[in-house]
């Protein structure tokens, strides 16, 4: 991996356990008091546990979000490689199917539901995560089918058809191996794609309570302070999504150039 | 040419079952969380108005949006009367918009391509490696409260308001095929016909424009296409932000409000647009890309 794919990973790791275990620090005595003042718009809040909370929801949503996307991706690129003629048919234009569909749409549609199943005005985080896995998983899944593709028409794949291998073996023993990487490399660039989606659905008043906001909701809730003087209580959230967004490029950058390196 | 036109054959067909599908799941929402009898009989007033005026839900009901909008009917079951001029209004405003924004994402890909491939390897190509991260990183609703602070700042007119949405709407999209169009130069420049260009006496800008460039162009098309069709499509947040009721705004209100006939129509509308506009990249590389050309004459086996 190169250097900005570890620099990445490195603050990657530092933001995830700073976050996770923020709920401690406050508890523990001696921390020093948020710089940035009480929450204007939740005062039983800092500006900074808001961020740091936020922080921690938005990488929990991305990460969640993300992983369901990529194992769903990965189950209809092994099934539709698996069933072979229609079944990879059907599979590639529903994929197609669901990118004419706005993601707004689904997110908006989704979030009726969880109000009319769950009450209340906002959508939970698992929730919010489901929802986001049912918009997430089009784009790996053509990309997973198409890296399948083009690796069952390697020699290899096709001796090992020749001895005799049946399709399922060929699928565990010999593709899947190849795109591990590849597919860790689609799941860390979706998760900044996961994490702006839900910013955006959270500024149209579709996402997390106020009281519980991810770093998206808290500057789609706050943006109005950046017109007057308490515009740095939106700049830390600002500043560690730009943090989140770009780790996430580095390490995934670094991860599907190496992937494409190792491929035979 | 037949094969395009077969793959345009296939993408039409996908027209109809988006109207269908989205018709099932917009006709099937929840209106109501609230269980109070006074409210769920005026829901079930509601709803049974809406199955009169746009259909019971089945599949084959999809129709009846379009049909009413053809008649110079409202579709609109709740808000506002939304008729065939409204949407055509509104359509019109997001072209005329996402064209401009279009314009200024591709204006700003090949200016902030040939920067990043020409300061390579120099102090300032290491702060333009930073711009990709800053921009995918904001999102676009904070970036269009900034271009409206600094419209009211500087008293701008209308149409520099519109103009600043586009700016608005291309930043992202622009950065995107930016990236995109320089990772193909520096690919390109690594081959050995960049090399030769350069041994026989052409400047590093010289090679890049007439050697490179053509080259990295089908890479520049892969990459504009779907952001051609959602910068065409409008953008509910820079439209709000700037005021223009364009297609963006008007979707997302009526998503927002449970408007099945607007969203079905609209989403129609959105599905054919990346139809047409993927048909419009495939005969623009046909037009640049002379390998395609060759594939496309060639007869199929």
């Amino acid at each position: 991996m190169n250097l900005r794919a570890k620099v990445g990973g490195a603050v990657l790791v530092v933001l995830l356990v700073g976050s996770a275990t923020s709920a401690l620090w406050t508890r523990v005595g001696g921390v020093p008091d948020c710089v940035f003042g009480l929450d204007p718009l939740f005062p039983y809040e800092t500006v900074c546990s808001q961020t740091l909370g936020g922080l921690w929801r938005s990488l929990a949503l991305g990460l969640l979000g993300g992983a369901g996307a990529c194992a769903l991706a990965l189950v209809l690129a092994l099934v539709s490689r698996a069933g072979g003629g229609v079944v990879d048919a059907f599979v590639e234009k529903g994929a197609e199917l669901f990118f004419s569909i706005p993601d707004v749409l689904v997110l908006i549609s989704l979030a009726f539901v969880a109000r009319a199943v769950q009450g209340g005005e906002s959508v939970s985080l698992p929730w919010m995560a489901a929802s986001l896995v049912a918009i997430g998983w089009a784009a790996p899944t053509r990309m997973v089918q198409n890296r399948l593709r083009s690796l069952d028409r390697l020699d290899f794949v096709t001796a090992a058809r020749a001895l005799g291998a049946t399709e399922w073996r060929v699928l565990t023993r010999h593709l899947l191996p190849f795109a591990w990487d590849y597919v860790f490399a689609i799941f860390l660039l979706r998760v900044p794609a996961i994490i702006l989606t839900e910013s955006t659905i959270s500024y149209l008043g579709f996402g997390l309570p106020l009281s519980e906001p991810s770093l998206g909701k808290y500057i789609g809730d706050h943006w109005r302070l950046l017109t007057g003087e308490d515009w740095l209580d939106v700049a830390p959230a600002w500043l560690l999504l730009v943090l989140v967004v770009v780790s996430f490029h580095w390490v995934g950058n670094g991860l599907l150039e190496r992937a494409k390196k190792v491929s035979p | 040419m037949r094969r395009l036109f077969v793959r345009l054959a296939r993408d039409l067909m996908l027209v109809p079952l988006t109207a269908v599908l989205v018709y099932l799941l917009v006709m099937h929402l929840p209106y109501r969380q609230d269980s109070d009898r006074k409210i769920a009989s005026s829901e079930a007033a509601g709803r049974s108005k809406l199955e009169a005026t746009l259909g019971r839900g089945g599949p084959l009901d999809a129709w009846v949006p379009w049909q009413r909008l053809l008649s110079g009917e409202s579709l609109a079951v709740r808000g506002e009367r939304f008729t065939a001029e409204d949407f055509t209004r509104a359509v019109g405003q997001s072209l005329s918009l996402g064209a401009v924004a279009l314009g200024l994402a591709l204006l700003w890909a090949f200016a902030f391509a040939l920067l990043r491939v020409g300061l390579a390897r120099r102090r300032a190509g290491r702060v333009l490696e930073a711009v990709p991260g800053l921009v995918f990183g904001t999102p676009l609703f904070l970036l269009a409260v900034v271009a409206a602070l600094l419209a009211v700042a500087l008293d701008v007119t209308f149409a520099g308001s519109r103009g600043l949405a586009a700016a608005v709407m291309a930043v992202a999209p622009g950065t995107f095929i930016g990236v995109v169009l320089s990772d193909a130069l520096f690919a390109e420049r690594a081959r050995p016909y960049f090399v030769t260009a350069l041994a026989k006496g052409l400047t590093p800008g010289q090679a890049v424009w007439r050697h490179a460039l053509p080259n990295a162009v089908p890479a520049l098309l892969d990459a504009a296409g779907p952001v051609a069709a959602s910068l065409l499509a409008g953008s509910f947040v820079a439209e709000s932000f700037f005021g223009i009721k364009g297609f963006g705004l008007v979707y997302l209100s009526a998503a927002r409000n449970v408007e099945p006939g607007v969203v079905v129509v609209a989403t129609t509308v959105f599905a054919s647009l990346l139809i047409v506009v993927s048909l419009f990249i495939e005969l623009a590389r046909l037009f640049v890309d002379p390998r395609a050309r060759s594939a496309a004459l060639e007869p199929e086996r």
